[in-house]
């Protein structure tokens, strides 16, 4: 059963299209939009839902989605208007149908505890349509065209310009000394061919019977043969195979491919109702190309010997473009029409960056190599170098972006979530969104939807007003949410903003000196009690709401935006809201690092926990005893720790005033400073698995291979500032 | 008795799921040359460029839907005589009404069997081998 369970996945990646579609379209029309062709994708998506969850017994899903469904005809046919409070239950009815698909994914097709009532209100609205349900009993017989009667159809003017064969060799042909590439190349001595093998029936190997046939061949013929020559061709081996042979083509005289292009043009017209005055005859290239002869000789498949059908070319082998390159090369274009996207196993397309990654590396080690060899810059070589480096970048940089996608599929699961907690906080809020097709690598995308989910309901929780407040502050009842996302210097900046109060700096630090996060006496910056938000245990709600958890408040948000190598930070304006910003890396699998030396090491730190880089004073330094020392920045201390020692490069530190210090920033606020012995500088790193090609190893994230060709380690902040600390407080 | 193998055929709709499924069964039933196009439009396309015997289409679909399709086939001669077996997505009387008004062959109803499919196919072709 692996082909349907395929199937099966196919269907529910397609449901999560489908409900894309309807949702926005249901928001379109909610928006004013009354295009006929708004309701109608809307009807289809449930309609497909429908019909797939029909083929898989998905019993809920298909009753909720019949009612669903009746609602949407009517209200396609005119008879049910489409009013915001139609609309509004119809988007109710959306996430019902959202839900439910999510649980028949996973075998859960049983209740779901709105989709009774909604579907009596669905049913309430459809009126009596919802009431009898047709089966194909009722129908009585129809009179369907026989095919005796189509054949009988009048004669086209013209003749066939061409003829489709289907052939397929029995064992017999073979063994009385018959070959099917002779036959095949004999067709071509008749016209144009163009040659589609079909190797279905092929057995696997160890199954494969050498006396037995298993290949067919579909032949379209075009050119002036008619079909007593094409049945001639097969006279010797008429019963030892199966051969059918179809006249196509017709009234396309002259063999015009531009008359041919009309034709489709004029036939759509004509089926859709809207004749152009002046049938454009403008030559579609993909038909035109379709209905011109080849004016190759023809190609016949490789030889193929009935012992061995060994050579299982793909069909398009056979179909080899013309030297012209316009036939053939337009037939496909057609063909690329149909199917604009592939579905890709992730895996492979990982593959292909890390082996990109890996070029990336041996290219900048080949130029170290050519620089050290002697070669002048304007040699040939070194030249030669350039473009291939210059290449390399767009290699990485197109395959970086298969993996990129735009941030709307995360972004669509917004509104529903904004409905939900408008609903349960009874504040009226209309979400915008902005840059929906902005780009950024899945892994990215994947792992905002967390942070993105609690930013927008913090913003409704506790960013907006009640409508009351907003009223008496001159404000509309409805509060807005603006979630966008733009490019900004390579990266991705992603901000939530909401039309409320703004942060109430009083009361934050009132909270914050409570819960001993700063002293009493602590003189902070507007901007610097706003970040107080993101401190770890920090809530301001009075009673912990249902809706922005308990107390796991943007200290989280602000981790898991790190973890993807990120920044966040706030903007607050008092009475006009807040505006929290998110910048991120395009991609995963390159960092932004500072570039140190230590101990004669060459290590990495990320930029993103970097807060700035310092050389410390000695009248900053401050030995605990031990080898513990802090350093003083600003009238603050902080850990100031040996990277020598903290990976074992050196058994005594070095002194503070020889180094340079990075403050860094890691899990949840903890500032230290970083002794390194001199920065490099700073630049762009391929990241390697550690773990993948060694072994885990403490206080160190990933490695990275650098342009001399040198490994370098990458520091992992976290584990090194957590296990300092543990040995200071042993130390102290 | 067609031998299932010999007929070309054309799967248009605009799920892949439902052209997947399609498929299956008419592998299932013999056939071996099965193309697919994604909407009406798309499949009259195919069409005029590569003939089939048995198109198997779907109604509801974007840019063409199955009764423009159907009416595109027949009233093109080079391709007026090919089968065409309607899907439906529901048993709606007044769309297979007004399918046969446009000289439809069968029609079938999802969810299907391969033994519906069969069914439906050989009331055309007759009994496939």
């Amino acid at each position: 059963m692996d082909a349907l369970a395929a199937i099966r996945d196919v269907f529910f990646q397609e449901c999560e299209e489908q409900l894309a579609e309807l949702e926005s379209g249901l928001l379109a029309m909610e928006g004013g939009d009354t295009d006929p062709e708004t309701i109608n994708a809307v009807f289809r998506a449930v309609h497909s839902i429908k019909g797939g969850a029909g083929a898989f017994s998905l019993e809920a899903l298909i009753r909720f989605a019949h009612v669903f469904e009746t609602a949407l005809d009517e209200m396609r046919s005119g008879r049910l208007a489409p009013s915001s409070d139609v609309l509004k239950t119809m988007l109710r009815a959306a996430d019902v149908l959202a839900d439910l698909v999510r649980a028949a994914r996973v075998d859960e097709d049983g209740q779901h505890p709105h989709a009774a009532t909604l579907a009596e209100e669905l049913k309430a609205m459809s009126g009596a349509a919802g009431e009898a349900d047709e089966t194909e009993e009722d129908w009585g017989d129809f009179e369907f065209q026989p095919m005796a009667a189509a054949m009988d159809a009048p004669e086209a003017p013209a003749g066939p310009t061409g003829f489709v064969v289907t052939f397929k060799p029995r064992a017999d042909l073979y063994a009385k000394a018959n070959e099917a590439a002779l036959l095949l190349r004999e067709l071509g001595r008749l016209g144009a061919v163009e040659v589609e093998l079909d190797a279905h029936d092929v057995p696997p190997l160890h199954e494969m019977d050498p006396e037995a046939a298993y290949l067919a061949w579909t032949i379209t013929v075009t050119g002036d043969a008619d079909e007593a020559a094409i049945r001639e061709v097969f006279e010797w081996v008429d019963g030892d195979c199966e051969l059918n042979i179809q006249a196509i083509g017709g009234e396309a005289e002259g063999d015009d491919g531009a008359e041919a292009a009309f034709d489709l043009s004029a036939l759509l017209a004509r089926v859709q109702g809207d004749a152009p005055a002046e049938a454009a005859p403008e030559p579609e290239a993909p038909i035109a190309a379709a209905f011109e002869p080849i004016p190759e000789p023809p190609v016949v498949a490789a030889p193929v010997v009935a012992a061995a059908p060994a050579p299982l070319a793909p069909p398009a082998a056979a179909n080899e473009p013309s030297p012209d390159g316009q036939a053939g090369g337009g037939a496909r274009k057609a063909e690329a029409a149909a199917g604009a996207t592939i579905r890709v196993d992730l895996d492979r397309v990982d593959r292909l960056i890390d082996l990109v990654g890996e070029l990336v590396i041996n290219q900048a080690v080949l130029a170290q190599r050519v620089m050290e060899a002697g070669l002048a810059r304007a040699s040939a070589v070194a030249m030669g170098l350039d473009e291939l480096e210059q290449l390399t970048r767009e290699i990485q940089d197109s395959v970086m972006a298969i993996r990129a996608q735009p941030v709307k599929s995360v972004f669509q699961r917004m509104p529903r979530l904004v409905r939900e907690v408008a609903a349960m906080t009874g504040k009226p809020v209309r979400l915008v969104t902005e840059g929906e097709g902005t780009e950024v690598d899945k892994t990215v995308i994947e792992r905002l939807a967390d942070p993105l989910t609690h930013m927008i309901r913090n913003a409704i929780d506790h960013g907006l007003e009640s409508p009351e407040k907003r009223a008496a502050a001159g404000k509309p009842a409805e509060g807005v949410v603006r979630l966008s996302a733009a490019h900004r210097s390579g990266r991705i900046v992603i901000e939530v903003a909401d039309d409320g109060g703004g942060i109430n700096r009083e009361r934050v630090k009132s909270i914050a000196i409570e819960k001993g996060l700063i002293s009493a006496e602590a003189t902070l910056s507007d901007e610097e009690i706003d970040n107080l938000i993101f401190m770890p245990g920090f809530s301001t709600a009075s009673e912990v709401s249902d809706i922005s958890g308990r107390g796991v408040g943007m200290d989280v948000v602000r981790r898991s935006i790190q973890a993807l190598g990120g920044r966040i930070t706030i903007t607050s304006r008092p009475g006009k809201g807040s505006i929290f910003t998110m910048s991120l890396p395009l991609t995963l699998a390159v960092l932004d690092g500072m570039v140190v030396s230590v101990q004669g090491q060459t290590l990495v730190a990320p930029i993103t926990a970097i807060v700035e880089t310092l050389q410390p004073k000695a009248s900053d330094v401050h030995s605990l005893g031990g080898h513990a020392r802090v350093i003083s920045i600003r009238g603050g201390f902080v850990p100031l720790i040996d990277v020598g020692m903290a990976l074992g490069y050196r058994r005594e530190p070095l002194p503070a005033t020889q180094g340079v210090a990075l403050l860094i920033e890691g899990e949840g606020g903890a500032r230290a400073a970083l002794l390194c012995d001199a920065i490099q500088g700073q630049r762009q790193v391929v990241i390697k698995s550690l773990e993948a090609n060694y072994r885990q190893v403490p206080g160190v994230a990933a490695a990275t291979i650098l342009g001399d060709g040198r490994v370098a380690l990458i520091l992992d902040i976290d584990t090194i500032v957590a296990v300092s600390r543990g040995e200071m407080r042993k130390a102290g | 008795m067609p031998a299932a193998s010999s007929i070309p055929c054309l799967v248009v709709d605009d799920q892949q799921t439902i052209r997947s499924l399609v498929r299956t069964g008419l592998q299932q039933l013999g056939f071996r040359t099965i193309h697919e196009a994604a909407d009406g439009e798309d499949g009259l396309r195919h069409m005029l460029s590569r003939p089939v015997q048995l198109v198997i289409s779907d109604y509801n679909m974007p840019k063409l839907d199955g009764l423009g399709l159907l009416r595109a086939i027949r009233s093109h001669p080079p391709i007026q005589k090919t089968a065409f077996i309607m899907l439906t997505g529901r048993a709606d009387k007044e769309l297979v009404q007004r399918a046969v008004q446009f000289g439809v062959n069968n029609y079938l109803v999802k969810p299907f069997t391969v033994g519906t499919l069969k069914e439906k196919i050989e009331a055309i072709f007759g009994a496939l081998t």
